[in-house]
């Protein structure tokens, strides 16, 4: 395969992860502008370990997936009571603070006689795991997708159970899950801790196949862009977001079509699309005629 | 099993519930009537732990459960259903019923006989949002058979329905629930009321007027007064 | 530090946040017909922007023409985006309307820049006089103007709201859309020109930015957009008189924080101020209950 393909699939697979990590709040029904800090977490955490403390690649990961979730936990006590647009810039605001934190983060050490670490502002280079340990592009690009994988089974299964038809429910009508017994509360909690922890293991590979980071990668941008991705692609199931982010770095950043116009194609097209599907191309009319169809054509799938 | 004691509950400055009392046994069976504004929707938003209460009492089995949160509430076996219907419209049927109780096997058990028992198993992958408005309602009937309650609280389940459609839900209400299950009813038809509710009590302005049998009701004249007169034969 | 110094943040602050009171009331005034956020509100007022930076360029405009070519140019990019991102959705699509609007944002942005290439672009002064003196205190004459120029914009809004028939028409649909409708309201175009309105207002904003810093770069749609947002927020999220509130604050707080910490931590303790408010304050609203907001809309089951 050739580098700039993997580079791209490796660049799909890793904005996946974000893209899913606000699709579980969506589901939840809240709308966060902020899991880019989460994934801003990971990505810093797991930098950090390996660079500076000589982690190895697995332990690392395992690190930003669990302090991303941590802080996702803190501040879901905080902002998970609140609704709608207030939910929204809280999140926001708690990403921005942490933004300008990683710009002011200086946290530098001597390894191997080269001074690295986060520098504040200019961010943090030289996280050369995959090139110290002779990893391919082509492996890391595998080792992105086994882990996506990993992570879309685990929604999938969790879809059929008890706890991600809460989740939607709750995401459909609060009250009535309240009233249903459901501790609405409890369900949100849980879906932004596992939200937060995906993000940041998302952050940690991109950490390391990028080789740098920088704080001005988690602004906004990534935060919007991450909610579009499942809201294009479709809340009708985990595969929706993985479909709109196809959808933009594949098809259109990647293919150079419309370059230099490629935000004027797209945002239009997107605007339109929303106004025919306001829940996304595969929402829950869409999974529900694919099942549908599956089981009649006798193939496993619920 | 469930005692109110001098319920009061506020809004802005309005009583919408004045120092209501009530005692429902198990199994009882009870219409709740009144004008609109009387304070019937409001007394099931309480019990359900939706509205503050400002004051008095809420038991169930002994146990206040005035302070719980609505789901608490809902697990200590209190179901019910709204006046304008209220369904998960994107989640499929069955996953409307599946409730938050049970384990998962015996869960889905549950909720397909529920399912089967309001006539809606063969559509249990439609999603909610699809069905007609009685399906709908019957929907929201199979919902709170398969939570299994103590105490089902039915706001108007009629409301909107034909006149056959109107009987077949009372009907169900009164047969697909244990003689151990409570059930309140609002209604504003009275002949659905006599059909499932042996006593009925009457609200006005949030008071309790009137707690009688159904029979009787009907000729009380403060059921006109309340719906058509001008003065409280208080 | 000196008395001096906390005078002069303070009055520097009260200038800035009277450009962010203005972008808070045009974003108020959105929310509140719609119930939806406009993401494309600060691309709206940067294509207005730029439309009179290229008039200004190309044509050497005078300041006049470039203000009305900024004001019209925005109410128009306004009513494209309410056309494509509120229009054709209901309530319930919240989420939708949103994406919509932050995809307009990104082709709004891209456009501008095919419009205007170069990262910086120059801008006509709005007053090119020395400060005046007050005292110790310095004032820029342009500052003054722009403070006068939001109180002018706020008080005519509150008077468009209060005492006209399209202002009583906007207060109906921001209580009760269906309400209002069926009272004859002509929901759809007060939301239209409630809109348009607001993008207008919007485009003075941005102008009064541009002419004061004698410049525009491609940063400004971002920038209007999170400090409108965020003065909206600190504002309470309801009135007119909360946005300018909510903008002065943001303005005064942001001048002093510049000034003791530097402006990396000015950002940091806006946004930390805006998180500790909805957190533990929200709006001011209840908030003892997990689900006292859902429920006030349960009342009405």
């Amino acid at each position: 395969m050739d580098g700039y393909l993997i580079t791209v699939l490796s660049n799909i697979g890793m904005i996946s992860f974000v893209a899913l990590s606000a699709y579980i709040l969506l589901l939840s029904g809240q709308i966060s502008f902020g899991q880019q800090a989460y994934f801003g977490i990971g990505a810093y955490t797991a930098g950090i370990a390996t660079v500076m403390w000589q982690w190895p690649l697995a332990g690392a990961l395992v690190l930003g997936a669990l302090v991303a979730s941590a802080a996702a936990g803190l501040v879901g006590l905080a902002t998970l009571r609140l609704s709608g647009i207030y939910f929204a810039m809280a999140t926001l605001a708690f990403a921005e603070i942490m933004r300008i934190a990683a710009e002011l983060l200086v946290y530098r050490r001597e390894i191997g006689g080269i001074e690295t670490g986060p520098d504040g502002i200019d961010g943090f280079r030289d996280i050369r795991y995959f090139f110290a340990n002779d990893v391919s592009p082509l492996q890391t690009c595998l080792i992105v997708y086994v882990l996506l994988g990993m992570v879309v089974a685990a929604l999938f299964m969790a879809e059929r159970t008890r706890a991600g038809r809460m989740l939607r429910q709750v995401g459909e009508d609060p009250l009535l899950a309240e009233v249903h017994g459901i501790d609405v509360m409890r369900v949100r909690m849980a879906a932004a801790l596992v939200a937060g922890a995906v993000a940041g293991l998302g952050g940690g590979l991109y950490a390391h196949l990028m080789t740098y980071v920088e704080p001005k990668s988690f602004d906004i941008m990534l935060g919007v862009h991450a909610l579009a991705y499942g809201l294009i692609g479709g809340l009708g199931t985990a595969l929706g977001p993985l479909l709109g982010v196809l959808i933009d770095i594949g098809l259109l950043e990647s293919t150079r079509i419309f370059r230099g116009y490629r935000m004027i194609v797209f945002g239009g097209l997107v605007a339109v699309l929303l106004i025919v599907r306001p829940r996304g191309l595969l929402d829950e009319n869409a999974v529900g005629r694919i099942r549908h169809y599956l089981r009649r054509r006798g193939h496993a799938g619920d | 099993m469930l005692e109110i004691d001098d319920l009061t509950v506020r809004f802005d400055g309005i009583e919408a519930l004045r120092r209501l009392t009530l005692v429902v046994p198990p199994g009882a069976r009870i219409g709740v009537i009144g004008p609109n504004g009387s304070g019937k929707t409001t007394l099931f938003n309480a019990i359900s732990g939706l509205v503050a209460i400002a004051g008095g009492t809420i038991r169930l089995n002994g146990r206040a459960i005035s302070h719980l949160a609505p789901h608490q509430i809902a697990a200590s076996g209190v179901a019910r259903t709204f006046q304008s219907v209220r369904l998960f419209q994107r989640l499929s049927v069955v996953d409307n019923v599946l409730p938050a109780v049970g384990t998962t096997r015996d869960a889905r058990q549950a909720a397909l006989a529920a399912l089967d028992a309001v006539g809606l198993a063969a559509r249990r992958d439609t999603l909610a949002g699809d069905l007609s408005f009685y399906d709908q309602r019957r929907l929201e009937i199979a919902r709170a058979i398969a939570q299994r309650p103590r105490l089902l609280l039915a706001d108007e389940p009629t409301a909107g329905l034909s006149q056959s459609e109107c009987d077949h839900v009372i009907e169900l209400i009164g047969n697909a629930f244990g003689a151990e299950t409570a059930i309140l009813l609002i209604e504003h038809k009275i002949a659905a009321v006599e059909a499932l509710c042996p006593r009925s009590m009457l609200l006005s302005e949030g008071r309790l007027i009137v707690d009688a049998a159904t029979s009787d009701m009907r000729r009380d004249p403060r059921l006109a007064n309340v719906y058509f007169g001008t003065q409280l034969p208080l | 530090m000196t008395a001096v110094d906390l005078a002069q943040n303070t009055l520097d602050g009260l200038m800035v946040g009277a450009s962010y009171a203005l972008l808070a009331v045009g974003f108020t005034l959105i929310f509140g017909v719609m119930r939806r956020l406009n993401l494309a509100y600060g691309p709206t007022i940067m294509a207005g922007v730029y439309l009179g930076t290229a008039a200004f360029i190309s044509l050497g405009a005078p300041t006049l023409v470039v203000l009305v070519v900024v004001i019209i140019g925005a109410a128009l990019v306004g009513l494209y985006v309410e056309r494509l991102c509120f229009r054709p959705f209901g309530e319930g699509a919240r989420a939708a309307s949103m994406v919509a609007s932050f995809a307009l944002w990104m082709q709004l942005e891209e456009a501008a820049t095919h419009l205007l290439p170069q990262h910086m672009n120059p801008f006509p002064p709005l007053l090119a006089t020395q400060p005046l003196e007050i005292g110790p205190l310095l004032l820029r004459a342009d500052h003054l103007v722009m403070l006068a120029a939001t109180l002018l914009i706020a008080g005519a809004v509150t008077y468009l709201l209060a005492r006209t028939k399209l202002g009583l028409a906007i207060r109906a649909v921001i209580d009760q859309p269906r309400a209002a409708a069926i009272v004859g309201i002509h929901v759809e175009r007060v939301m239209m020109l409630t809109f348009v309105l607001a993008s207008a207002i919007g485009g003075v904003a941005g102008f009064l930015i541009a002419a004061t810093d004698g410049q525009v770069t491609h940063m400004i749609g971002m920038w209007a957009t999170t400090k409108g947002l965020v003065a909206m927020m600190l504002g309470g999220l309801g009135s007119v008189k909360g946005a300018i509130a909510g903008g002065l604050l943001l303005g005064i707080l942001e001048a002093h924080a510049q000034w003791f910490l530097g402006p990396q931590v000015r950002d940091m303790v806006a946004w930390g101020l805006l998180f500790v408010l909805l957190a533990f304050w929200p709006g001011g609203l209840m908030g003892a209950k997990a689900l006292d907001r859902t429920m006030a809309v349960g009342r009405r089951v």
